[in-house]
């Protein structure tokens, strides 16, 4: 029993002082509805729990489940953190928090109706003219903007906390593009598979359903009369705080991800670029900030937006969820007027409080902030301002002074709120179980003549025991919201109207630029492959001839040596002055090859350019993606700690670096294999997926065509050759074929058959272009054939291979060279970069860069351009 | 007066231009006593689309989208516009004390005049601002007596300067330089009155022009002009111009109304190119009939 009761997780719980506790009573109680989950948690023990939070992490990253910090150039990319414990809400106290949210939702929707068109509410004075008209997030081009039907407002987030006396407060809303949805999807997914048995015990209401409310609501804000709608989510792009959200919201709805570069406009109406021409886009789910999202009415020089989308939304020929302009409904002033709304608007007391609040711009709310500045919580008007709530108590003097003046020089910018002691939740930590201050962020979403919410959401906790800002950019941690029982699960049960019971056909639909980082990512993959291989190969070699100074086991190796140069184009390397220096010790340079990234032609530069192509497209790649990524991630950054080491001590760590290398460059092989085994057996045969195999086709061919071109032109002595020959043949992947077919030694005339000719072999050159054949039948359906069409360019390609006789190619001039190889290869090689360049041609349009009319005309770098991604903070 | 008014922008690149796409404010409307006759909005290539909407402020505007290659743009409104009903002097409105026009004195059903009095892009209220405009608002005067007196100081503290100054610069910076042209003396205007509780707003226009005596008039030198309503409540302005340090009586049209230049800009756009530079040209006509 002793044992027991150390290893107890909630032995040592203390809850904090001050505010509400959710796991205990004030006494030491535990509650109800947490007895039956604390006995689980005792049952497991601390250790176990901390395994499983160690799982958890694991399946995070494996998801690859990420926030990225703007701003933050060291550590860019923060992985999500998930609490093993969820934050448990009964389902008769759901229900309340549930209906009072809805409420929310439903008045802030006629507000913002209101704000957008009439404006009774300024003119009537229930909303002071001012607290509206000076926050920047009210976007008057907006004005006149609506979607059909009732419900402007479509998505909504609200955050809550509880206060001291265990009742709930809304602290504020999110109505611009709310955060957080798709993670909290991600968090109940990775709980459930975590703790099976704990959550399938706790009777947990589902939050799947969700993903379909979010679809049908999009579906009913489509403009009238369009039967069936195109539907796409805009995002700022890869580098956003929230891309990981936006995938994966991307990937579970279906619709595909796209950015302000791949819209364009025909006659007023919003439109892709797709690889098969203009799409017309009915609705735009939209994770960019308002002011970022037309250059030409909002922003100028935003990158992120489509010029006339304003416009267009205007003339109702596109539906952009939430409005343009909703933003205003975050505006901190409103807290305090909710009561008030609720009477005048809907006739009815509101049922969630806000957070009590003061708005400056009104002389009595000013005064009672001025005087108790140091005991309150101070907010800009706007969410638009990256300052986040103001802790006045934690403040100096001086500050205070500063901020005080701030006020009174611009009133209608600040409120004033209450200090609440946030109600605590357990969290486990080093010590066990631990109470930590906690909010929650609800989700609700448009449907019919009402709301419904998301029964969940997502929970976040302090880093630390005080008040400290809850957001992720402090570092916060998440929890899943269980909520017990199903009462309100028929509601969503019976939500699929007979439009969303049609089955969704893929989508056609393939922006240019999804198409384009498939193909290059399609060729990176291949790129990184065919110099791993090329690399592991001849370090196998060194290693063999280690000791031997003379003979044709080092003059092979340097004739590899020389094709790798040539072959990644990392001139001068071994084919420069100072190559005889490098042969004798070829490990720095080769390890530069694998591991420097600004290198192009290394190993590293193409995993690099693969990640970033494989960022962009990530609603498309399976999940499992993530979990090989990340393996190749670490095996870099290993061999990168190396040569951060050797710079840094000046010492040579060769030994253990090299041999750092070699199981390294195993493991790359192995992620790139399983890389392109996911896309052989996990993506469905689509468009997209024809692009990345013309790619990855386009880049092997011509990988093993340059392979044996810059092998063999050269004929070498026969124990040279020999040895030649079957590097070749392994750097070709063909090494088994070639002992099991030609059973004595390989020559250079079987190794040329088995590797440009052979029609069976995988990784032949003749292969290769038949695959290049079936995806560009695919892909270029209806394309002018003109003389650089790609259909021209492979019709000459296969044409050059039909007319060629490859036993001819290995036959040598006087001077022991094989012109016919040499020249056939080039020609291989011409076609191979005229088929990429056609294809880029016909289906990436390039985009001429995007200024302002009138402006200098300069190419700096333009707003919205990496480093400020608006859009998507939690 | 009757007025005949053309407005030819034209931009000039060096090389090709994919596509444009601009939001034009160039047409006038009944407003400020004005009545328009007929209008029309051109452009060189044509249009792939033109669709016309009243903006926020009540402007007519047109966005148009140009989807051919073009190494020149040109866009070209004209109007007939009468201005004979166009107030000359303040009248009855402004004989009050000014202070009681203030935005605080207003209801809040009249929203313009807290439109109009609060900060704006271009426009940021000051102590400043309003210690320079202070002294030609004393005690009582009446809001006419107060504006024109103040109209009067700004147009004699100023100079104009077409160099002085570029589209974005800083208010307080031309406060500091007190010279500038039209946009810079409006805003100077707007933001004093704002600063000490009145509602103006900004007025984007044109201005018929007087050659010198004794010269035959010449077409297409007149400008884009700019000057300061000043709101008496229930919907009526008062047009003053402090860069001519008069009132904007009938030789004015009025083409837009904003917080300030950002508001309305006769044209803006957003333009697709590799282009490295652009040459641009306006030309303005205000022909009486």
């Amino acid at each position: 029993m002793t044992a027991f009761r150390a290893s107890d997780p909630i032995a040592g719980y203390q809850p904090l002082a001050n505010g509400h506790d959710e796991l205990v009573h004030t006494g030491g109680r535990v509650r109800d509805h947490w007895s039956a989950l604390v006995a689980e948690y005792q049952a497991l023990g601390a250790s176990e729990l901390s395994r499983r939070q160690g799982e958890i992490q694991r399946l995070l990253e494996q998801d690859g489940v990420t926030y990225n910090v703007a701003g933050d150039h060291a550590r860019p990319v923060r992985p999500w953190m998930l609490d093993p414990i969820p934050f448990v809400l009964p389902s008769a106290e759901w229900s309340g928090i549930e209906r009072g949210m809805l409420q929310r939702a439903e008045l802030l929707n006629l507000v913002l109706a209101d704000l957008y068109g009439e404006r009774r509410l300024l003119r009537s004075g229930i909303v002071p003219p001012e607290m509206i008209l000076s926050d920047p997030q009210f976007f008057r081009s907006c004005d006149g903007i609506r979607l059909p039907g009732d419900k402007q407002l479509v998505v909504f987030g609200n955050d809550i906390a509880r206060s001291t006396d265990g009742g709930w407060l809304a602290l504020g809303h999110r109505t611009q593009a709310p955060s957080g949805a798709a993670y909290a999807l991600e968090n109940r997914r990775v709980l459930s598979r975590v703790f099976p048995q704990v959550f399938r015990h706790a009777g947990v209401q589902r939050l799947a359903p969700f993903v379909q409310a979010l679809r049908s609501a999009l579906l009913a804000a489509a403009p009238v009369g369009v039967e069936d709608p195109s539907i796409v989510i805009l995002s700022p792009g890869s580098l956003s705080e929230t891309a990981f959200e936006h995938a994966s919201m991307a990937a579970q709805l279906g619709y595909p991800l796209v950015q302000g570069s791949d819209f364009e406009l025909r006659d007023g109406r919003i439109g892709l670029r797709t690889v098969d021409g203009w799409a017309p886009v009915h609705v735009i789910l939209r994770r960019v900030d308002a002011g970022f999202c037309d250059p030409l009415a909002l922003r100028s020089g935003s990158t992120l937006g489509i010029p006339g989308l304003v416009d267009a939304c205007r003339a109702g020929g596109v539906s952009v969820v939430n409005t343009l302009g909703s933003g205003i409904l975050e505006n901190a002033g409103l807290a305090g007027l909710m009561s008030d709304l609720s009477k005048h608007l809907l006739g009815s007391d509101l049922l969630l409080d806000s957070v009590q609040s003061w708005w400056c711009g009104d002389p009595a709310g000013r005064s009672h902030v001025l005087a108790n500045l140091g005991t309150l919580m101070v907010r800009p008007l706007s969410r638009v301002s990256l300052e986040h709530s103001i802790d006045t108590e934690q403040m100096s003097a001086a500050a205070l002074d500063d901020l005080r003046r701030r006020i009174v020089t611009e009133p209608n910018q600040w409120v004033g709120q209450e200090r609440l002691a946030l109600g605590s939740a357990p969290v486990f930590g080093a010590n066990g179980i631990e109470p930590r201050p906690t909010v929650l962020r609800l989700f609700a979403v448009a449907a019919g003549d009402s709301y419904v919410a998301m029964p969940g959401g997502l929970s976040r906790t302090a880093s630390g025991e005080f008040n400290a800002p809850i957001t992720n950019r402090a570092g916060a941690s998440s929890k899943d919201i269980w909520i017990l029982g199903s009462e309100s699960q028929s509601q969503f049960e019976s939500l699929p109207s007979n439009r969303d019971m049609q089955a969704y056909p893929p989508t056609r639909i393939l922006p240019a630029r999804a198409a384009e980082h498939l193909f290059w990512l399609g060729r990176y993959a291949e790129r990184a492959e065919a110099t791993v291989r090329l690399i592991r190969t001849i370090t196998a070699r060194c290693d063999e001839f280690l000791n031997t100074a003379t003979g044709p086991g080092p003059a092979s190796v340097t004739v590899v040596l020389e094709a790798l140069t040539r072959i990644t184009g990392t001139y001068p390397g071994f084919v420069g002055d100072d190559a005889a220096a490098l042969f004798d010790d070829p490990t720095d340079e080769l390890f530069a090859l694998v591991v420097d990234e600004r290198r192009p032609g290394s190993v590293a530069h193409a995993v690099r350019h693969m990640f970033d192509a494989l960022d962009v497209v990530r609603d498309q790649l399976p999940v499992d993606t993530w979990l090989i990524v990340g393996s190749l991630q670490r095996g870099l950054e290993r061999l990168e700690r190396f040569d951060l080491l050797e710079r840094r001590s000046g010492d040579r760590l060769s030994g253990d670096r090299d041999d750092a290398m070699t199981s390294v460059l195993s493991e790359l092989l192995q992620g790139l294999l399983s890389l392109s085994g996911l896309a052989h057996e996990s993506m469905v045969r689509d468009l997209g997926w024809q692009f990345m195999e013309a790619g990855r086709r386009i880049e092997r061919a011509a990988q093993v065509a340059t392979l044996v071109a810059t092998t063999l032109s050269t004929q070498r002595s026969a124990p040279v050759e020999s040895l030649v020959v079957e590097s070749v043949l392994i750097a070709g992947e063909s090494i088994i074929t070639s002992r099991r077919r030609y059973r004595s030694r390989a020559f250079a005339s079987t190794t040329i058959e088995l590797l440009l000719a052979d029609a069976g072999n995988p990784r032949s050159l003749r292969f290769q272009v038949d695959r290049i054949a079936e995806s560009l039948a695919l892909i270029g359906t209806d394309r002018p054939a003109g003389p650089m069409s790609a259909a021209t360019r492979f019709a000459e390609l296969t044409r050059l291979l039909g007319s060629t006789t490859f036993t001819n190619l290995a036959d040598t001039d006087e001077l022991g060279r094989r012109p016919g190889l040499e020249s056939f290869v080039g020609s291989v090689r011409a076609q191979l970069t005229g088929i990429s360049n056609a294809i880029s041609a016909e289906s990436f349009t390039r985009l001429h860069s995007q200024h302002s009319m009138g402006g200098p005309i300069d190419h700096r770098r333009p707003l919205g351009a990496p480093g400020s991604m608006p859009g998507g903070a939690l | 007066m009757i007025y005949e008014v053309s407005h030819t922008t034209q931009y000039d690149y060096d090389a090709p231009v994919d596509t444009s796409f601009a939001e034009v404010r160039q047409m006038p409307d009944d407003v400020d006593g004005q009545v328009c006759i007929r209008r029309s909005i051109t452009t060189e290539p044509a249009p792939e689309y033109q669709r016309d909407h009243r903006d926020y402020f009540g402007n007519l505007t047109a966005t148009v989208a140009i989807r051919e290659p073009h190494m020149r743009l040109v866009v070209t409104s004209s109007s007939l516009i009468d201005t004979s009903h166009r107030p000359i002097d303040f009248g009855v409105d402004g004989r009050r004390p000014w202070a009681s026009y203030t935005a605080a004195q207003a209801g809040a059903d009249d929203l313009d005049m807290v439109e109009f009095s609060l900060d704006s892009p271009l426009v940021k209220r000051s102590q400043e601002l309003a210690d320079y405009a202070r002294p030609s608002f004393d005690g009582d005067l009446s809001l006419a007596d107060g504006v024109n007196a103040f109209c009067a100081r700004v147009h004699a503290d100023f100079e104009f300067d077409a160099t002085a100054t570029e589209v974005d610069t800083h208010l307080a910076d031309v406060l500091r330089m007190r010279k500038g042209v039209c946009q810079d003396f409006a805003h100077v205007m707007i933001g004093s009155l704002r600063s000490i509780g009145l509602s103006a707003c900004y007025v984007s226009g044109y201005l018929e022009t007087q050659p010198p005596p004794g010269q035959p008039r010449l077409t297409g030198v007149d400008r884009t002009h700019a000057w300061v309503g000043v709101y008496l409540g229930a919907g009526r302005w008062i047009g003053v111009d402090p860069t001519n340090n008069q009132l904007a009586g009938p030789r004015y049209v009025t083409a837009a109304r904003g917080r300030d230049y950002s508001d309305v800009p006769p044209l803006k756009g957003v333009i697709f190119t590799d282009a490295e530079e652009s040459r641009l040209t306006v030309s303005v006509d205000v022909a009486a009939q």
